[in-house]
């Protein structure tokens, strides 16, 4: 199943070696050109029978994970987040560290050892580490070296009515929506591009932007859900099982109205669930997209994660087909004209 | 230039407009039309910058001032008809209490405070801004959400020469940069207006400006947050010369390059050095292959939301940006240090 593929394999920001080779063996068979830039961002191009707007599709195949800084002389690693990891979820979770992928479990001292007063605080992520079993630091040099990264062990499964869980979500969700699109071959042409370093700062967008210079750009993430227990009862937005998500506002964009109305438009007439997605916190890859050159057009559409960024998520597979197949009608669209971008967008000259 | 009458008529003017950050629609196309009497071309880029160029002769100049204002964002309609808001640019909920809210589509709401929310921390989410709609089902929820609104008096003058109210920084910014602006089409001289969307939300636009327009001088007006009762910069000392904040380093080429023209044409020139105030020019000398300057317009910021210029300030403003763009020819010594 492409969603346990793509979700189980390794990619923390910079090291995005194996998904990459993993998303590549899909899109061959869809796509008329493959190539990667120096960053590293995999680009497959989709010619299409149509002439229109060119079209760049954008999904981060990054993920957050953690870095080893040190062996200690007692074979326990000590580590930092690549992306923002709250230290609160890692306590006693599984991981998978270095090239080798060894098995690790992620240390705190037990309950029995812990003050009293120590008790309610949360332990830095300095305070925590890695043992993947070693005796000492010469048997854990064998295996690991500072630099090496670790992930989550997570194992994609479908539970509960018609969700899954895994790590990675946030964006192997986005990177199935994408690769689903590419299958469909849409008639626009199309440059999806599966980047690096979202979580990091939406470093492999940036330069995809500029590379592509796209008349419209979308692009496809998971996002936080705020039907959880301790959020506001009026919420932010995104719920599981809401439907693909739309932003309106987040820290790097504020929605044009013209391309969100559009896609409200397209989602109504094709009878697609949506929320409106409005968040102080986070951005995503259209953030980077949008000041790029002389501007570009479009949006981006959300799959409402919940437990973004921690070692289990869960979706809802209703929102994952329905975000599919809204892709697939905003492209629909656009190729029948439906929206024009503005003189001036993207590679445009106004 | 002009007198100061017209000047006060021409920033109450552009008061007027609702333009927060990421819905200046209306103001862009409304200066745009306003520059359009000596521009060649008037267009706008996807993110919604204005741009007014004009051909001509001599270095391109391009001169950028922010047309955006903080504000707020509808983010839910609770079961109330009260709409929760977020801010848009600066997070100054303490500002907020039983104040307006005017939104762009002409609606008016009351910011309202959670009365149990505790004296001493004051966050956005403690607000809900009553509409007087009755129910949630009489508000049309999703088309609310997403509505832009700002905060605050509407700018009123307050005496001669000085102008108080909201948005007057901006609004004073621009139009000392449009009166520029078309004094160098007027000569003859190649220059384009860019007319910058969301400089409070992050310094957005001015990105797109730098990077699709090729120039050979930059001139950034933009305002400049002053001290009461400091030495300099000060209000109505005239438009002042960043040389640093947080997002710049002006060259030293540029300062001498600046500070000779401004005394061999007899204008006022103050200077700053910002530590908290992050500038679009700051943002467009990373970005730009070609010099940029950054000329602020004093401004004696009460709030986020209200604040006060000086007549006088605008005029030098404008006719300081404008011998800059004159001399431009001049700055060869200069960039040859750069």
């Amino acid at each position: 199943m492409l969603l346990k593929e793509l979700t189980e394999a390794v990619g923390p920001s910079g090291f995005e070696d194996e998904i990459r080779d993993v998303i590549r063996t899909h899109a061959t068979r869809y796509a008329d050109h493959i190539f990667t830039d120096s960053l590293g961002s995999l680009y497959c191009e989709v010619h299409g029978a149509n002439t229109g707007p060119r079209v760049m599709l954008d999904a981060h195949m990054d993920e957050v994970g953690l870095m080893i800084v040190r062996v200690d002389g007692d074979g326990l690693l000590r580590f930092r987040a690549i992306g923002g990891i709250d230290p609160r979820v890692l306590l006693s979770k599984p991981v998978r560290v270095g090239p080798h992928r060894v098995w690790g479990v992620i240390g705190w001292k037990p309950v029995h050892f812990t003050p009293r007063a120590e008790r309610s605080k949360v332990p830095g992520i300095e305070d925590l580490y890695i043992d993947i079993g070693a005796r000492d630091d010469r048997e854990a040099r064998q295996v690991v070296q500072p630099g090496d990264v670790a992930v989550f062990a997570t194992a994609f499964e479908p539970f509960g009515d018609g969700c899954a869980k895994a790590k990675s979500f946030d964006d192997r969700v986005g990177c199935a929506v994408l690769l689903e699109v590419l299958k469909a071959r849409p008639l626009l042409p199309i440059t999806a591009v599966f980047t690096v370093q979202e979580e990091i700062g939406l470093r492999g967008a940036e330069v995809a932007a500029k590379r592509v210079k796209p008349d419209i750009a979308i692009a496809l993430e998971g996002t936080v859900c705020y039907d959880v227990a301790g959020t506001p009862s009026y919420g932010e937005g995104t719920k599981l099982g809401g439907g693909p998500a739309f932003t309106v506002y987040d820290s790097r964009t504020v929605a044009d109205r013209r391309f969100l109305d559009f896609m409200i438009r397209v989602a109504e007439k094709h009878h697609i669930p949506y929320q409106l997605r409005r968040v102080k916190g986070g951005s995503n890859d259209f953030g980077a997209i949008q000041v790029s050159g002389r501007g570009v057009m479009g949006g981006s559409i959300s799959v409402p994660v919940r437990y973004i960024h921690a070692p289990v998520q869960i979706i809802s597979m209703d929102d994952y087909h329905a975000t599919v197949r809204m892709v697939l009608a905003l492209l629909q669209e656009i190729a029948e004209g439906g929206f024009t971008p503005p003189a001036g967008s993207g590679g445009m000259k106004a | 230039m002009t007198n100061q009458a017209v000047w006060r008529d021409s920033l109450l003017k552009w008061t007027r407009f609702i333009a927060p950050s990421g819905s200046e629609h209306a103001l862009v196309q409304a200066l745009l039309q306003d520059a359009a009497a000596t521009a060649d071309a008037t267009w706008s880029d996807a993110l919604g910058n204005g741009y007014a160029q004009k051909d001509g002769q001599g270095p391109h100049v391009l001169i950028c001032a922010p047309v955006d204002e903080p504000g707020v964002m509808v983010l839910d309609v609770d079961a109330d008809g009260h709409e929760r808001v977020a801010p848009i640019g600066p997070d100054a909920p303490a500002q907020w209490a039983g104040r307006l809210v005017r939104f762009v589509d002409g609606t008016v709401g009351l910011l309202l405070r959670d009365p149990q929310a505790p004296a001493d921390r004051w966050e956005a989410s403690q607000f809900s801004v009553d509409v007087a709609a009755g129910l949630r089902e009489s508000v049309p929820q999703k088309l609310s959400v997403g509505l832009a609104g700002v905060i605050g008096e509407d700018a009123v003058e307050l005496g001669e020469g000085s102008i108080a109210g909201r948005a007057v920084g901006p609004r004073a910014a621009v139009t000392a940069a449009l009166a520029a602006y078309a004094e160098l089409a007027q000569a003859g001289q190649r220059v384009t207006l860019a007319l910058v969307v969301q400089r409070q939300t992050g310094h957005r636009g001015i990105r797109t400006v730098v990077q699709s327009t090729a120039a050979d001088l930059t001139i950034v007006v933009e305002p400049i947050p002053i001290r009461p009762g400091g030495d300099e910069p000060r209000l109505g000392g005239g438009p002042v010369l960043r040389l640093r904040d947080p997002l710049l380093v002006l060259p030293q080429a540029l300062q001498q390059f600046a500070e000779r023209v401004a005394s061999e044409a007899g204008r006022r020139l103050q200077r700053a050095v910002l530590t908290e105030d992050g500038s679009d020019a700051g943002t467009a000398l990373r970005i730009a292959r070609m010099p940029v300057i950054g000329v602020g317009m004093p401004v004696l910021a009460a709030s986020p939301y209200a604040a006060r210029v000086q007549l006088e300030d605008v005029d030098e403003t404008a006719r300081l940006v404008a011998v800059l763009g004159k001399r431009a020819d001049t700055l060869t010594a200069e960039r040859n240090m750069l």
